[in-house]
């Protein structure tokens, strides 16, 4: 079984295409359906570590910091990011609490400790082992680290507790509007193609 | 000038260096970015530990309506820490409660720094929003201004009482019954709060509760020896002669229990209350005022039912109150001449009199006896059927008087209602008797004169019903008699009902020997029916 | 133009790389040479899991809607929320922006992913080549916005952590947020188990 260097199948419709160089910034894509083959990413490992470790520092500080408050008749109730976890588990439906501590705790964080590990590892010239199952584990984490979601899902909660009472936005929450463009960015800058591409070069 | 080389597609000249290829060393601008965000973190972490107060450690012996996390800390009501977590002691002699205070609580953090726990109530400063009555448990901290600092407390039970030395009023108010006062309770003046409860027990000597309240500085001048206290607590719905009564003090006494105080004219000249004093808690503000210092007691024999009397009871003249029933007892004599000895009490500053000294208590009353003042029992209220003694002006009616050397006596006369009384009594011993005539009648149904009877039937029928219209027309005449005597109307229309049921049914009996007179023989014919 | 299965190649999903195709023996899979994940050519048994899946997520559909999601107990009266009824709230209370955001992707978006997919699926059954890249990118489409329905599952835990204030006011999930969420997975797994490729087999084949 020999690789065929220089050539790429088109993810959703398998047509072969050959790679070439690509202008700076630039994408390719397939001729027949559209699809994003791989991008030219300058320096995308490094910055994809930089934002990935500021996107850490996030997530830390906004699960640590009261994220919304909510008065009611002098009744004062604060939350955490995850404290919906608790209270679902806490209501009986441990299922949901399970899948929503996935969603929006245990995918991300894990993501990001992934992407930090191979990032470095690429820009730094490291090769430990692991490199590859990391790799593959962060994207498939990609489409289960929901947290922009989740941000959309507490706008909309605040929207329609605001008519009740006074709700009050915690620290925890500038932080976590901070967090997904980070994420987001992170994200752009990381091309799983080119990391496994850059992964089979000797480190230099 | 030589020539360029053509550029462009068709080759590369061999003399063009090849460019160097850099590689780029050192850090891209991006990194400025995770070195903010660490750095905003850093920045929020420390900020909040700065703004973090000093965590403290309070035991009590119970943990109940504290909550983890929930519970507030309180002074002077500005919240100043947070219950953190609640524990059991480790030898499970109690809890223990951590708090992280607010920043700069220190001072009020020393070592005789007192803590307790209020439990959910209505706050002495009044009923501020369902919110507090939610907002559940709190603890509240009196510190002492100096002191070694300290973060390890043993938290009271109860709140603690006013120090000795503060400079308010501390007094002790005698009560029947503690009614709904509690620790706490507001103490009133003119409506105003000046005081509260601080503490209550079972009193030492006599039977009863011994209250200890305090009394702010700048009121204590309010309160004189002459000063009377009572239980402003709750709703005062009093049954009595006079009808219902109903009254209600402030919200909060309303809630929380109260007490009040003012002072009579009669007490404005006597000396400001100091602390210790023991005051007497009335029953209610009518209590407070019905203190007398002057009564004799006047005794009255009533031969009748006294049910419906009540210890309590108002004495009084032309409708105005001059005293009140103090007891009363079935006197030692035979079943049938049953007599009751009432005891009032007759207080003449009630009508502002004072008795003078040129006559004493018992040379009045004879006066007045002379002058054909009987006593008599009334109904009082329709609602309860509660009596009470009426002195009226009688002189002719025969009056009921034993005559005890050495007390003082008023005669008594038969009530308005006893004559009814005895005349209801004796409408059963008229229905008796037509029992019996009619009787009589069936008895002579079964003779052998039996025609001679069915022919004086008829004459005996109408003899009857002159009887029963009769008797129907005395009885009309003492339900109008009985117009403005309601209740006793409603137990002589009970009578009359049951009369005017055998009434009917003699009535009926009438007017079917009337028409089938050998039914006395033969029984009634079908067609006969009524 | 070839497709890499034409060309004996395979493309492993993970890394990208090319291998060269042979049949595995017997009980035996591929591996990739670069990030030994197993290789494919094509996703197995792609039409019988999505179709499996889809099947299960229309059967949760109908209790996911029916069902009340949340329950919110206001002054000691519950009242339990449907998906619609929550939108019908937001819209009354005169915050028509996020009712349709709601509406979009707490109703609309799931049925599209119900209906798409399976329309999808069919297409490759039947043997369809209508508008075969349009599909391809309606697939992309569907796979982009699928995680998007979780949007109702977060609201709801914000709200039952957050309106806990005993006596007066509290918000309490109810069974139809699991069955809703279970629709929202499983057509997020129906979506990674269609293999779109098979559509343009399809259409390689007509050729």
């Amino acid at each position: 079984m020999s690789a065929s260097a220089g050539l790429i199948a088109c993810h959703d419709c398998d047509l072969l295409h050959r790679r070439v160089p690509l202008p700076p910034r630039g994408t390719a894509r397939c001729t027949r359906c559209g699809s994003r083959l791989y991008r030219d990413l300058r320096g995308g490992t490094e910055r994809a570590l930089a934002l990935s470790l500021a996107a850490i520092v996030l997530l830390v500080v906004a699960n640590s910091f009261p994220f919304l408050t909510f008065k009611m008749g002098g009744l004062v109730e604060q939350n955490h990011l995850a404290s919906g976890v608790v209270e679902l588990f806490d209501q009986g439906y441990w299922e949901l609490a399970c899948l929503v501590c996935f969603a929006i705790v245990i995918a991300p964080a894990l993501r990001l400790g992934l992407l930090v590990f191979v990032t470095a590892s690429l820009r730094f010239g490291w090769r430990p082992p692991g490199l590859g199952p990391a790799l593959k584990l962060a994207g498939r984490l990609q489409e289960w680290a929901m947290l922009d979601v989740f941000l959309l899902g507490s706008l909309v909660a605040i929207i329609k507790l605001s008519d009740l009472a006074h709700v009050a936005l915690g620290t925890s929450m500038y932080a976590f509007g901070a967090l997904i463009v980070l994420l987001a960015a992170a994200n752009s800058a990381f091309d799983s193609h080119e990391a496994w591409h850059a992964l089979e070069q000797p480190p230099c | 000038m030589s020539s360029d080389p053509p550029a462009g597609p068709a080759g590369i000249p061999a003399d063009v260096p090849v460019a160097v290829v850099e590689r780029k060393r050192g850090f891209s601008m991006v990194w400025i970015v995770p070195i903010i965000a660490a750095g905003i973190g850093a920045w929020l972490w420390w900020d909040a530990l700065q703004q973090r107060g000093p965590e403290i450690t309070i035991t009590f012996s119970t943990a109940e309506s504290l909550d983890a996390g929930k519970t507030k800390i309180q002074f002077n009501g500005v919240e100043v820490g947070l219950v953190e977590t609640v524990t059991l002691a480790p030898d499970l002699s109690g809890v223990v409660v951590k708090a992280r205070m607010e920043h700069g609580t220190d001072p009020l953090l020393h070592a005789g720094s007192r803590f307790w726990v209020v439990r959910p109530r209505i706050g002495l400063g009044g009923v501020s929003g369902l919110g507090t009555l939610l907002s559940g448990a709190y603890i509240e901290v009196e510190p002492v201004p100096e002191g070694a600092p300290a973060r390890t407390f043993a938290g009271l039970e109860l709140p603690p009482e006013t120090p000795a030395d503060a400079p308010g009023l501390k007094l002790k108010l005698m009560a029947d019954n503690l009614g709904s006062i509690s620790v706490g309770s507001p103490v009133n003046h003119h409506g105003i709060t000046v005081g509260k409860v601080e503490a209550y027990h079972l009193a030492d000597e006599a039977e009863g509760v011994e209250i200890d309240v305090y009394i702010d500085p700048e009121y204590s001048p309010r309160v004189r020896a002459g000063s009377r206290f009572w239980n402003a607590s709750g709703i005062d719905i009093a049954f009595g002669a006079q009808g219902i009564k109903f009254a209600a003090s402030s919200l909060i006494s309303l809630l929380a229990g109260g007490v009040e105080f003012d002072t009579p004219p009669e007490g404005t000249s006597t000396p400001l209350a100091k602390s210790g004093a023991t005051y007497h808690l009335y029953a209610d503000q009518t209590a407070s005022r019905e203190v007398f210092s002057e009564s004799f007691p006047v005794a009255m024999y009533f031969g009748g039912s006294v049910r419906g009397l009540e210890i309590g009871a108002p004495v009084e003249f032309h409708g105005i109150r001059l005293g009140t029933v103090v007891s009363f007892a079935l006197e030692d004599k035979p079943i049938d001449e049953a007599l009751t000895r009432v005891v009032v009490a007759i207080e003449p500053e009630r009508i502002g009199r004072k008795l003078g000294s040129d006559e004493t208590a018992e040379q009045r009353i004879q006066r007045l006896v002379a002058a054909g003042m009987r006593a008599r029992l009334e109904l009082g209220s329709l609602l309860t059927g509660a009596l009470f003694v009426d002195i009226v002006l009688d002189p002719g009616q025969p009056a009921t008087s034993q005559g005890v050397p050495g007390e003082i006596e008023f005669p008594t006369v038969e009530s308005t209602s006893e004559m009814l009384a005895s005349l209801a009594s004796e409408a059963p011993k008229l229905m008796d008797d037509l029992r019996r005539a009619i009787g009589g009648l069936a008895d002579l149904a079964v003779s052998e004169d039996l025609h001679l009877v069915l022919g004086d039937m008829r004459q005996v029928t109408v003899d009857m019903r002159q009887a029963l219209s009769h008797i129907d027309r005395v009885f009309t005449s003492i339900e109008a008699l009985l117009a403005s005597q309601s209740a006793m109307q409603v137990r002589v229309a009970a009578v009359l009902d049951e009369t005017a049921g055998t009434m009917r049914a003699v009535r009926e009996l009438a007017d079917m020997l009337d028409r089938q007179p050998e039914a006395l023989i033969k029984g009634k014919s079908s067609s006969g029916d009524h | 133009m070839l497709t890499a299965a034409q060309a004996g190649l395979v493309s492993c999903h993970e890394c990208g790389l090319l291998s060269r195709w042979s049949e595995p023996p017997r009980g035996g899979r591929l591996r990739c040479p670069r990030c030994d994940s197993v290789l494919h050519r094509r996703k197995p048994d792609s039409l019988h899991r999505t179709f499996a899946l889809l099947a299960a997520g229309f059967l949760l559909y109908i209790p996911a809607n029916v069902l009340p999601v949340m329950q919110v107990i206001y002054a000691g009266r519950g009242e339990p929320d449907t998906i619609m009824s929550g939108v019908v709230v937001l819209f009354d209370t005169g915050q028509p922006a996020v009712a349709v955001l709601v509406l979009f992707a707490s109703i609309t978006v799931p049925m599209i992913k119900l209906l798409g997919l399976t329309w999808m699926a069919l297409s490759v059954q039947r043997g369809w080549r209508w508008r075969v890249r349009d599909r391809t990118v309606f697939y992309r489409l569907i796979e982009f916005v699928g995680r998007w329905s979780m949007l109702d599952i977060f609201m709801i835990s914000i709200l039952v952590a957050l309106v806990k204030l005993q006596a007066l006011s509290t918000v309490e999930a109810a069974p139809g947020a699991v069955f809703f969420a279970s629709v929202v997975v499983l057509t997020m797994f129906a979506a990674a188990s269609f293999d779109s490729r098979i559509m343009w087999d399809v259409e390689e084949a007509s050729r």
